[in-house]
């Protein structure tokens, strides 16, 4: 019906998804020490993030469609765990349309956002996702979908941190172009996207009780 | 028990709303937990009903049980490939058969010469055709039931001690002597095999069970009526819709004396009935419908709907079986083709 | 053993002059603040055991320093105590020194303390080395002979002390009245566990005229301050291991301040739990998990039954398959017990969700084979679910939301010896299903699939010596469907609804008589009933209904120090009604394929009773301190049998060193066959009991504290299985066939593995694997083929993370063996059923291909004042790996696909703590 697989395909995948995720899996706690009391800075607490994103998609099947100019959006929410690490979850679709056929593809993950300076963040998602292909021609409405694991890398840097800021607020808005490549579901018919986008994210900050502040700002 | 669901109730979920093959819908179902429901679709293979290779669709034996003295003619709905020359061969065998052995009979002519040696010290028995299993390669075949009943029913258990360890079920020998009818078909490289249960009844005072009696085939489009006439006649538009209806009188389903299985007494019933709509092309709406006695109105076996194919897919023309059987092993059938063009 | 993730108690730059410039020694009552000087017992547990901080015994008073005393100087030093688990002091050192310097109050503050004596403390029973602040105070009384220190006086705060002058014992008569006006409770976010032992400063103004005083929380978490001048002031408390505590109140002329503060933990990781103390280990295979490991294993939802299955031993059946498989076992050869009672079903329909919730159990005992003579009735293995030991401290509870089902558990104390407990948990994905399977589909579900399970629990605990334990429990699942058309189904198919129906419940009544370590007995009694009910109409149905009581008691006595007997009998009765419509079934090794809807049987009885009895006797002894040998025998009977068995078992277990045990078993096992199989209609009434001999050996290796490897060789070998014979026998001159006969034949070898990584370094998880082959020979065979479930190799590598900011990371991988499959290799087209009957090949002669897949999980928790919130994204097969779960064909068995398993699968939940 809608999954249709390659083996061949998925045994050389399967082991260099694992063992990626084993590397992410075991970085993450090295790097995820508690911090003590932190400065206050932008980027604490939980995460609001909507990204508007614009997309270049190629479709891999028994042919090859693409490059397809789309657009979409993502949210995405999580927490900063650390100055180094951020964890949650993402959300996306998007909209694309090209060579008499129209594409909607989506995904839902867990996200995983490494920062290893204070202005980049490498993310990286990993989980399931549908694509939906439409004929436009002949009026028919026939879909042929397709559902299966995604995966996701983004970079992110913060060209404008934004200026003057009050030392001892925590979190805050922030905008934050982002661009990145997403892998889509599917073996035998894949989805394939670059994109780039501009991230309006809300940080949540701090609770007091969690900053480092002089005591008329601590109390 | 296995509901099926995945073969014919997850089809009807899918053309229902066409165009929901989607992936999005898979992906909230799977986030819904009701995905598990969606899993085996089993789309590529053909179904039961559809018929694109050489098939037997029905064995028919008249009469449908033979008393002492019958002759049963024994005749196949066999549905093959144009231009290829079919070959039959029938057999059968004294016992009832197995999957388990690949419905091969474990009694040899010796051996049937035995027992009924053993049983009732007759010798020199004969079948005529030959070999004593044998029932000739023509199309149709005849069996009759020259042995006398009492030495069958001595037979029946000698069969059941010598052979009970090969047979999948406890003859009852009070009543009959189960046989099975075996026909091999073959077309170009493909061979097929069925098999069919005969019994013949040990009371020459037994009411044999008849075969259900099919009337003509009625058709009906979204314009007009389709008398059974017309039905071989018209030409139709390829992907049109017709609805069907085959007359079955409802004496068919006969009244029977049933040893019920939970208190052993004799109870009267009536015979349960199904259908099955075998096609060359397009899509029925049910593959096969029933008539439950008490329980599913008579109607709902007769009628079904059938999606006729484009004329370019079936080449102009496709065709109907209908099969009827009561749940006694009696069968019977009615064909048609119709003419299609786009 | 934990690691606590520390919040320094900095004291920064920005504030601390002005507060020690600030600090005061005033006339804190003693008697008001009654732990004063109460150790500052690190973290609470969350789990059962408090912490008894330790008394002071005898107190010797500091020498006031000649100096300062002539120069009427007072100060006060806080002094951190090290006390042994005997109540000696160790070390002492100065936290704070005094102000101002110089005068000699420190180096005589800890001269005296030195001197001290004290009851230790005392965690779970045992005495614990702790560590105490205490607050020497010189302070200059009407006769300046008299000094002052603070002693830890008795329990609790009482309000008599409230605006009443000086009515203390040992305090000098104030001049001025003592007015409480500032009256807090300290307590931990998310659990409302007060926080004993915390010191808590109030302060207000700044520079040189800040005025600030402290207090120490006291048991139940309260501190109090006197004589505050109206105003803002400033709160402060740093307890190790929380985020500090900094908050402003207002004091007002002629009120009292009351509030109540929660400090939130560093970290909620639910791995606090101290490592158990070293229980006498005899058995030589159990593999134990609690709870809360239990809790985070990716792919199983909490399920308690679920985790077995990623034990080694045990075999993989399927997404939602209901059965364990141990060592090559079918799955009706292991025994699941809740508590020491059978529970007849433990899935909702078969493997959706098991059917008591974790809110009700401390953890599980899983025994894949060689286990002691304590436990009977199975060839394969055991798994023993044990309650919690019901002791909470307070109301609390929580509720469990997720896609398919919610539940909820509450617990009371009632009093200080009892408690009591409830649960339910219900599903909906009926409502779900009903949502998106369209209207016309030929299916109507007129009950989707629901259940729902309820538990009760309650103990007493009058005194010590002995405990009395209620526990009442069940389950209740549905499902009813109409099919429109049955021909389109099966045409053999008369009947146009289908509906199961399976429900139970225990009653259990529990006493336990512990009056001292050497002696133990266990008293048990259940009763309940089973009901099932399956059912096609009037075509195929089958009812059932079974009344059962049990009745089991276990004694041990110690007989020396190394040797202990223990000895018990179990008596199980069971009166059963049934009404049986229904075709053979298959069995294993026989392939599946339809039931033959026309050759039905059929059996009715009323009132059929069973007996088994079961007694057993153990000695558990420890020669040479190292080396534990337990023999032990059972004696079974069987009355639907008519037989009856003997057992005996032998286990071993030897310490080489410290880190390294060798072990080794041996035994016999038996069991009845199934109830159909002696059914006089389905089955043979003359058949006997099954027999397994279990052998094993294998070593541990304990290389740290926190991590263990077990490796074990075993050999199984089962004779007597129950075999279905095609056979006939002559009765009275009536031919009926045999249907089964104890011919059958096993035969399992192996290994299993297991480097299992208790919670240590935020990490917890463990690597299972086993190699082994399982064979079996059917009747009337002469070579052995595989088991349905024979995996040459089951590899699960599973481990969860605990992160900062109370997030969880949990990962699972599996890959398995294919299990073996018989294929088809032709069909025949049967006209009077109207289908194509499959012709299969060997059986099990083939096998499916490799089944692989990873899971991950995300556990993100909210804490709040008064509860906490838990959500979780379970993600199944991340990689949507494509595991072949068998083949499906086509009509005539001619072509065939393979069916896939579950694909990537979300699965969401949310609990509510309180």
């Amino acid at each position: 019906m809608m999954r249709t697989f390659s083996f061949k395909r998925s045994n050389v995948f399967a082991p260099v998804v694992v063992s990626l995720m084993m590397l992410c899996i075991s970085v993450i706690p090295a790097l995820s020490r508690a911090d003590d009391l932190v400065k206050p800075s932008l980027k604490q607490g939980y995460y609001f993030a909507l990204i508007p994103v614009g997309e270049l998609v190629f479709v891999d099947s028994k042919e090859n469609f693409g490059p397809w100019g789309s657009f979409g959006g993502q949210l995405r929410m999580g927490e900063a765990l650390n100055h180094w690490i951020d964890l949650g979850i993402s959300g996306g679709a998007s909209y694309a349309r090209g060579d008499s056929l129209q594409l909607v593809h989506g995904h839902f993950a867990m996200d995983a956002t490494f920062k290893p300076t204070r202005f980049l963040a490498l993310g990286f998602q990993a989980g399931m996702g549908f694509a939906d292909f439409t004929r436009l021609q002949k009026g028919m409405d026939e879909v042929i979908g397709r559902f299966g694991a995604t995966y996701g890398f983004t970079v992110a840097y913060d060209f404008f941190p934004g200026g003057k800021r009050d030392p001892y607020k925590s979190g805050g808005l922030a905008i934050t172009p982002v661009a990145g490549v997403h892998l889509g579901p599917g073996e035998v018919t894949s989805v394939y996207s670059v994109f780039a986008g501009l991230s309006v994210a809300w940080w949540t900050g701090l609770p007091k009780s969690q900053l480092d502040l002089p005591v008329d700002q601590a109390f | 028990m296995t509901l099926r669901k995945n073969r014919y109730g997850l089809k009807k979920f899918e053309k229902a709303s066409k165009g929901t093959a989607s992936g999005l819908k898979a992906a909230l179902a799977m986030v819904l937990l009701s995905g598990a429901l969606l899993l085996s679709c089993s789309e590529d293979f053909e179904k039961f009903t559809d018929v694109t290779n050489l098939r037997v669709l029905a064995i028919q034996v008249d009469p449908a049980e033979l008393t002492p003295g019958d002759t049963g003619n024994i005749s196949a709905l066999v549905a093959a490939p144009a231009n290829e020359p079919v070959t039959y061969q029938w057999r059968w065998c004294p016992v009832p058969t197995t999957a388990l052995t690949g419905h091969e009979c474990p009694v040899t002519d010796e051996m049937l010469v035995q027992l009924i040696a053993d049983g009732a010290g007759q010798t020199g028995f004969e079948v005529p055709n030959g070999s004593l299993f044998d029932l000739g390669n023509g199309e149709s075949a005849a069996f009759p039931y020259v042995i006398d009943a009492g030495v069958l029913q001595l037979a029946c258990n000698q069969v059941m001690a010598r052979f009970g360890d090969q047979i999948p079920i406890v003859l009852d020998c009070d009543s009959r002597f189960a046989t099975t009818i075996r026909l091999d078909v073959r077309a170009g490289d493909r061979t097929v095999t069925a098999v069919k249960e005969l019994n013949l009844l040990l009371n020459p005072d037994a009411v044999p069970n008849a075969n259900p009696l099919l009337g003509d085939v009625y058709g009906r489009t979204s314009e007009s009526d389709v008398p059974p006439a017309e039905l071989i006649t018209r030409t139709f538009s390829g992907a049109e819709t017709l609805h069907l209806r085959v007359a079955v009188n409802d004496a068919s389903s006969e009244q029977f004396e049933n040893i019920s299985v939970e208190t052993g007494a004799t109870e009267v019933d009536f015979e349960n009935l199904f259908m099955t709509w075998f096609i060359t092309g397009g899509e029925t709406e049910y593959g096969r419908t029933s008539y439950i006695a008490g329980e599913t109105p008579f109607a709902r076996l007769m009628e079904n709907t059938w999606y006729l194919p484009s004329a370019e897919e079936s080449g102009g023309q496709a065709t109907l079986y209908v099969v009827l059987q009561d749940d006694r092993g009696g069968v019977s059938w009615i064909q048609r083709s119709v003419r299609l063009e786009d | 053993m934990r690691t606590k993730r520390i919040i320094t108690k900095k004291l920064n730059r920005y504030w601390a002059p002005w507060l020690f410039a600030a600090l005061v020694a005033t006339a804190l009552n003693d008697k008001a603040h009654a732990d004063e000087n109460t150790p500052r017992v690190d973290e609470t547990d969350t789990d059962t055991d408090i912490v008894i901080p330790p008394v002071l015994r005898n107190e010797v008073a500091a020498v006031y320093p000649e100096q300062a005393l002539a120069q009427r100087v007072e100060a006060e030093v806080i002094l951190e105590i090290d006390i042994d688990e005997t109540g000696m002091v160790e070390g002492v050192q100065v936290a704070v020194p005094a102000q101002p310097t110089g005068y000699g109050f420190d180096e005589a503050a800890v001269d005296a303390a030195n001197l001290f004596e004290f009851e230790p403390a005392v965690q779970g029973g045992i005495p614990i080395p702790v560590r105490i602040t205490y607050r020497t105070v010189f302070r200059l009384a009407q006769e300046p002979d008299a000094i002052e220190t603070k002693s830890d006086s008795v329990s609790s705060v009482s309000d008599a002390a409230v605006n009443e002058p000086g009515a203390d014992d040992g305090a000098p008569a104030a001049d001025t009245a003592r007015i409480l006006n500032f009256k807090g409770t300290l307590k931990e976010r998310g659990t409302r566990l007060p926080l004993a032992g915390v010191t808590v400063t109030i302060f207000t103004g700044d520079g040189n005229l800040a005025v600030g005083y402290e207090d120490v929380t006291d048991a139940d978490g309260q501190f109090e301050f006197y004589n505050l001048a109206p105003g803002t002031w400033m709160l402060l408390a740093e307890p190790e291991g929380y985020f500090p505590l900094r908050t402003r109140d207002e004091v007002r002329e002629n009120e009292r301040t009351e509030a109540t503060y929660f400090v939130e933990r560093s970290d909620y990781n639910p791995y606090d739990v101290l490592v158990e103390g070293e229980t006498v280990k005899k058995e030589i295979s159990r593999k134990s998990l609690k709870t809360d490991v239990i809790e985070r294993v990716p792919g199983t939802f909490g399920d308690v039954l679920t985790v077995v299955k990623n034990l080694p031993g045990v075999a993989r059946t399927g997404a939602t398959a209901g059965n364990i498989v141990v060592r090559g076992s079918s799955p009706e050869d292991t025994q699941v017990f809740v508590d020491g009672v059978e529970v007849p079903i433990i899935y909702h329909f078969g493997g959706l969700r098991s059917v008591i919730p974790l809110g009700m159990l401390d953890g599980l005992d899983f025994y894949p084979g060689n286990f002691s003579s304590e436990f009977g009735r199975a060839t394969g293995g055991v798994v023993d679910v044990r309650l919690k030991l019901l002791k909470p401290e307070k109301f609390g509870g929580y509720v469990d939301v997720n896609l398919a089902d919610s539940g909820v558990y509450l617990e009371t104390p009632l009093g200080k010896k009892s408690a009591m407990a409830a649960a339910f948990r219900r599903s909906y994905i009926d409502g779900i299903i009903n949502a998106t399977v369209p209207d016309d589909a030929s299916v109507n579900l007129i009950t989707a699939p629901r259940y729902y399970d309820y538990q009760w629990l309650g103990s007493f605990r009058p005194n010590d010596d002995h405990e009395f334990t209620g526990f009442f429990f069940g389950s209740d699942d549905e499902l009813k469907l109409l099919f429109e058309n049955p021909a389109d189904f099966s045409p053999d198919l008369t009947a146009t609804s289908g509906s199961t129906s399976t429900s139970f419940y225990r009653t259990v009544l529990q006493h336990r008589y512990m009056p001292n370590s050497r002696f133990e007995n266990v008293f048990k009694t259940s009763a309940g009933r089973n009901k099932i009910f399956v059912g096609l109409g009037d075509q195929v149905y089958l009812d059932l209904n079974t009344y059962v009581a049990q009745i089991y008691d276990r004694f041990s006595v110690g007989l020396s120090d190394s040797v202990r007997i223990a000895a018990g009998i179990d008596y199980l009765y069971s009166v059963a009604d049934a009404r049986i419509k229904f075709p053979d079934v298959a069995k294993e090794g026989e392939p599946g394929g339809r039931p033959d809807l026309s050759s039905i049987k059929y059996v009715e009885s009323t009132d059929e009773s069973n007996n088994s009895v079961g007694v057993f006797v153990q000695l558990e002894s420890r020669l040479l301190k190292r080396w534990t040998v337990v023999p032990g025998v059972r004696f079974d009977y069987f009355s639907r049998v008519g037989q009856s068995s003997l057992a005996p078992r032998f286990n071993t277990r030897f310490a080489l060193t410290d880190k390294w045990t060798i072990k080794g078993g041996v035994g016999v096992y038996h069991q009845e066959p199934a109830f159909d199989e002696t059914s006089n209609v389905f089955g043979n009434p003359n058949l006997g009991l099954e027999k397994a001999m279990h052998y094993s050996a294998g070593f541990e290796w304990a290389p740290l504290e926190y991590l263990t490897l077990d490796v074990t060789g075993f050999f199984k070998e089962m004779d007597d299985l129950v075999s279905r014979t095609s056979e006939t026998v002559s009765l009275n001159g009536e031919v009926s066939p045999l249907n089964f006969v104890n011919g059958g034949e096993g035969r399992v070898y192996g290994m299993e593995l297991m480097l299992k990584h208790d919670f240590a370094n935020n990490f917890n998880g463990w690597i299972s694997y086993t190699l082994s082959r399982a064979l079996r020979k059917d009747v009337g065979e002469t070579e052995w083929r595989r088991f349905d479930f024979d995996q040459t190799h089951i590899f699960t590598m599973l481990g969860s993370y605990s992160l900062p900011r109370n997030w969880t990371i949990g990962f699972r991988w599996r890959i398995v063996t294919g299990s073996p499959s018989t294929p088809r290799i032709g069909a025949v087209y049967s006209v009077d059923d109207g289908f194509y009957e499959p012709v299969f090949g060997k059986p099990n002669s083939e096998r499916l291909p490799t089944f692989h897949q990873a899971d991950l999980r995300l556990d993100k928790r909210w804490i709040y004042d008064r509860w906490m919130l838990t959500a979780y994204l379970d993600v199944q097969n991340i990689y949507n790996s494509p595991n072949v779960t068998g083949y499906q064909y086509n009509y005539d068995s001619s072509r065939r696909r393979p069916r896939q398993g579950l694909p990537i699968l979300p699965v969401i939940g949310v609990k509510g703590e309180f």
